[in-house]
């Protein structure tokens, strides 16, 4: 049970540690938003899953742990899709690449 | 005690201070507001994980939970605080974020301003074809998308000599547009509006 108790941990501790990647390395605001409410999510469901199997585990905790993991699992990407949408209204841009070549072609092609 | 859960504590502590960076890095509000939803999320599983290092879980997943409860609430509150449509207005129609920001010692993102200042610079190329051009030092007429203008609005651009007919003259000798066609009531005690012209340092 330890055994399965760890793995799931340390599973869950691999997603929380990609998103704190993707939180340090994304080039824009939408990025970043997309890793905290997706990875950050399944990470903490994956930590919470193995502390079900914990030894130190009573009656009492496996319900209130059960009860954090949901509410988590709706309010957390809830928050953060709020949040983005704030953002979006208040104008910030995508992160986007620009084909300069392209670009420039199109533009000679459509000038008179 | 188990040394394998003060591990995991540890791991999630050096993820909670490389998520902080962020937090001070930003470059806008929503950026720090993104990090700091991600910290309270990492909070959420030390309090967990705490409890069963120290053998009280059901006490502390008491804990997590309040604490999962207000890192819910936190970003959608801020979010819609800051939140600034490209007129300066927010959400519900009240003064612009640049100035309510200021006295907390949050820094105004910068894009905001800018968007604002680009969109002034090209309303002022249009020559007044879009509506009401905000020129500094004199009030903003709101824009409320024809609620309250007394003739809709699909009511003619405002006569010439009222309107922004000369945006590039500085302020004081351009006449404010037509009180009657754009005032709503409302004024702002405390001077222009400096949101977009508030730089951070």
């Amino acid at each position: 049970m330890t055994i399965v108790a760890n793995a799931l941990i340390v599973a869950g501790l691999f997603f929380l540690a990609v998103s704190v990647l993707a939180l340090l390395i994304m080039p824009d605001l939408y990025t970043r938003a997309h890793a905290v409410a997706k990875s950050e999510t399944l990470g903490l469901m994956l930590v919470f899953g193995g502390l079900f199997f914990r030894p130190e585990l009573e009656l009492s905790a496996a319900g209130r742990l059960a009860f954090v993991l949901v509410f988590s699992l709706i309010a957390n990407p809830t928050a953060v899709h709020a949040l983005v949408r704030a953002a979006k209204r208040s104008g910030a841009e995508p992160w986007t690449v620009v084909d300069q070549e392209l670009a420039d072609h199109e533009l000679a092609e459509h000038r008179p | 005690m188990s040394t394998f859960l003060v591990a995991t504590l540890l791991v999630v502590a050096v993820l909670i201070a490389i998520g902080l960076y962020r937090v001070w890095a930003g470059p806008t509000v929503f950026d720090r507001l993104v990090a700091i939803a991600q910290v309270s999320v990492n909070g959420v599983v030390v309090l967990a994980v705490l409890g069963f290092v120290l053998e009280r879980p059901s006490l502390f997943l008491d804990i997590a939970l309040g604490y999962a409860l207000l890192a819910f609430l936190l970003p959608i509150a801020l979010g819609r605080y800051f939140e600034e449509r490209d007129d300066g207005t927010s959400q519900d129609g009240s003064a612009p974020r640049g100035r309510r920001g200021t006295p907390l010692g949050v820094v105004p993102h910068g894009w905001v301003a800018e968007r604002g200042r680009l969109e002034t610079q090209r309303r002022a190329e249009m020559g007044g074809l879009i509506g009401p051009l905000e020129i500094e030092g004199q009030r903003r007429p709101r824009r409320d998308h024809g609620r309250t203008r007394p003739d809709g609005p699909d009511a003619p651009p405002p006569a010439e000599g009222s309107g922004p007919s000369s945006p590039v003259d500085g302020p004081g000798d351009e006449p404010l547009p037509d009180p009657d066609r754009y005032d709503d009531g409302r004024r702002d005690e405390d001077g222009p509006n400096d949101a977009d012209h508030w730089r951070p340092r």
